[in-house]
């Protein structure tokens, strides 16, 4: 019996428009999303997640004990029992998994051709870069972000977005496009495409499509992407005579197709092998419920786990 | 034999470190992060390491080159305050207290701290120091008295935000909590940047940290890596009896400091306190691991003087401030270690009350 601890990258592929909420209103956005402080990147807070996969693991009928051990203790029964908010503290547990912040990989963003590209960034890049290198050796793939030469040009995968004094449309910005596909690139789309979408039937086109489709651009331009590619959806409340009672107020979604990555840890313990097969089976190539909205389909992402099928020596691109 | 080893620690995620104070889910609605303190760290270090080194020393902020070279970084000392509408810093000096005026300190300390007749000033700057210019500060030659802020490499912004998260926790049937909403700000550190230790180890040890252990609260996790190269900023350069002139020692505290009389730190023999500048205490939190992932026990809440206070002392002569400070054949230094509790003592060994010495005028 086994008690090494387990580390896998957990891609989110959004099949609905995802919510997960921040603390406080923006601007006009009544209910944003959770964004990063310092770089404004969207984001999904680990506690956010981890609410998630736990609550994954209780519709998929885990033993109650199971879900205690991997994701720690329910909250003290405050109002519940006996009143004494403290009572739980010495016999509650953390749990097993470590559950990072979901970060953006790369978001969908309209385009003139192809209808839209994955467009991603040195930073996105550099982060799952660095995210790779908690994975065991064998499956770690070995990739950098690509080197750029120009600032303000966007890199692509592929030669259809390509040409002599080429622009493109990215959502409300013209970006110039590097003359060549970049090698570097086209590697970072067929790995992502493999890891996050997956080589089954039903995923082939949209795997296709990354290979193809994904653009890199700077620091300079993905903010703008990131604030103004995201959907903004109206909602009102109609009382019995199906008049507005309230609203509008606007919501903030990561689009479909956003790709997003995290690093999940399962601290090693007598049981941590078997743990790792619960969660691999609950989570590799499933899909879960992620954020708000849940009643009105939103938040459905398919999850891949990284490090949880690959034999030895394939992860290297 | 020891041998000292800096380790770096790099958040892959936000931050969620508490001071010790009560929060409990149900009962409170929100709570903040706080800076990493030296127990955190050491408890870090131990969980990389596999086992307790002889002492930590740290956090020391940090940023890390594309290269892998890490710089650290210091609160810039308590007594450079900003002198208003110049666009000028000045060094305090201590001076003698305006005529009838007295404070609840009694004789604590004899002087008052001014900054050589530049009116309003009082405003402490701020902002963080490389260490090279922090060893310039330490030498005397940063601000002295007065500089143009302009002309000292000072980072003005903390690389750190704060990120506010709200949590809910939800019942079996995917409704909401009641009375389970709650607010946590966490810190989002910017990318690059992180915290430095130095590991106090033995010999033989062969120090291989694993690639990331458990950082603060919340399951959330921090890269380790050996930092090559990092040393705590240089004393003054030891020139014969004339390092520290007139036996005159600036006491920098380089890591929150808790000493057994509170603000004052315990005095060497020969030595006066002449002046003090010391920012708010914070909080700072202790407590053991639980077993077998249970959460922490005897938590403790303590005040400690923050990081960048600064502390004026007089010995007797050049050579006892120079023995003192830098060690002699019968002592060890008081430089770059952690001063003011006996060898073994936990808080001692965790890191708390790191000092640097250096001039003052």
């Amino acid at each position: 019996m086994s008690r090494a601890q387990h580390e896998w990258l957990l891609y989110l592929y959004a099949e609905s428009p995802l919510h997960a909420g921040a603390a406080d209103a923006s601007g006009v956005i009544d209910l944003p999303i959770q964004r990063e402080a310092g770089t404004g990147y969207p984001v999904v807070w680990g506690q956010s997640l981890k609410g998630a996969l736990r609550q994954a693991a209780r519709d998929g009928s885990w033993d109650h004990e199971v879900v205690e051990a991997v994701f720690g203790s329910d909250p003290p029964s405050f109002g519940r029992g006996d009143g004494n908010s403290g009572r739980d503290q010495g016999t509650s547990t953390a749990g097993l998994l470590s559950v990072g912040d979901a970060q953006l990989v790369a978001l969908p963003v309209p385009t003139l051709q192809e209808t839209f590209a994955w467009v991603t960034s040195d930073i996105a890049l550099s982060r799952l870069a660095r995210k790779h290198l908690a994975l065991p050796e064998g499956v770690r793939p070995r990739l950098v972000p690509p080197e750029r030469t120009q600032t303000g040009v966007a890199l692509a995968a592929d030669e259809r977005w390509c040409g002599d004094s080429r622009d493109e449309v990215l959502g409300p910005l013209v970006v110039p496009l590097a003359q060549k596909p970049d090698p570097h690139v086209a590697a970072w789309a067929r790995r992502i495409a493999e890891d996050a979408i997956g080589a089954t039937e039903e995923f082939k086109p949209f795997a296709d499509k990354l290979r193809k489709d994904l653009l890199v651009v700077d620091d300079g331009v993905m903010p703008d992407l990131n604030r103004d590619c995201t959907e903004l959806v109206a909602r009102v409340q109609l009382n019995s005579g199906k008049t507005v009672e309230q609203g509008p107020f606007y919501s903030e979604y990561l689009p479909a197709e956003t790709l997003l990555a995290a690093s999940l840890t399962l601290r090693g313990s007598d049981l941590s092998d078997l743990y790792a097969d619960e969660l691999r089976d609950l989570l590799h190539g499933r899909q879960i419920q992620v954020g708000g909205d849940e009643t009105i389909g939103k938040g459905l992402v398919w999850c891949r786990l990284v490090g949880a099928d690959r034999q030895e020596g394939e992860g290297t691109a | 034999m020891t041998r000292s080893v800096w380790l770096a620690f790099t958040p892959r995620d936000s931050l969620f470190i508490r001071d010790g104070r009560a929060f409990d889910a149900g009962a409170d609605n929100a709570a903040r992060a706080v800076w990493p303190n030296p127990s955190t760290l050491a408890g870090a270090v131990g969980a990389a390491l596999g086992g307790e080194p002889d002492e930590v020393r740290g956090p020391v902020l940090a940023r890390r080159s594309r290269g892998g070279r890490w710089t650290p970084y210091f609160p810039v000392p308590a007594d450079i305050v900003a002198v208003p509408d110049s666009g000028e810093v000045a060094r305090l000096r201590p001076g003698k207290a305006p005529e009838g005026s007295a404070t609840d300190l009694g004789d604590a300390v004899p002087c008052w701290l001014d900054a050589a007749g530049k009116a309003g000033t009082g405003q402490s700057w701020g902002g963080w120091l490389p260490g090279e210019e922090l060893r310039r500060y330490l030498a005397g030659e940063l601000v002295a008295p007065v500089a143009r802020a302009g002309d000292v490499e000072c980072l003005r912004e903390t690389p750190v935000q704060s990120e506010p998260h709200v949590g809910l926790a939800r019942t079996d049937e995917h409704t909401a909590r009641p009375g389970f909403l709650y607010q946590a700000a966490h810190l989002r550190m910017a990318d690059g940047w992180g915290f430095l230790a130095e590991c106090v180890v033995s010999d033989g040890w062969d120090v291989e940290p694993r690639q990331s252990v458990p950082f603060g609260g919340r399951g959330r996790l921090a890269w380790v890596e050996v930092a090559g190269s990092v040393r705590w900023p240089q004393p003054p350069q030891r020139t014969g009896p004339h390092t520290f002139p007139d036996g005159r020692i600036a006491l920098y505290v380089a890591t929150p400091a808790l000493w057994h009389d509170g603000w004052r730190p315990p005095l060497p023999d020969g030595a006066k306190l002449v002046a003090a500048a010391v920012p708010d205490a914070e909080p700072v939190a202790t407590a053991k691991p639980g077993r077998g992932g249970a959460r922490p026990t005897d938590r403790m809440l303590r005040w400690a003087v923050p990081a960048g206070s600064v502390y004026c002392l007089k010995f007797a002569d050049a050579a006892a401030a120079s023995a003192w400070a830098l060690g002699d054949a019968g002592r060890p230094r008081v430089h770059g270690t952690a001063y003011g509790r006996e060898p073994a003592d936990r808080l001692r060994t965790a890191g708390f009350g790191v000092v640097l010495t250096g001039v003052w005028t």
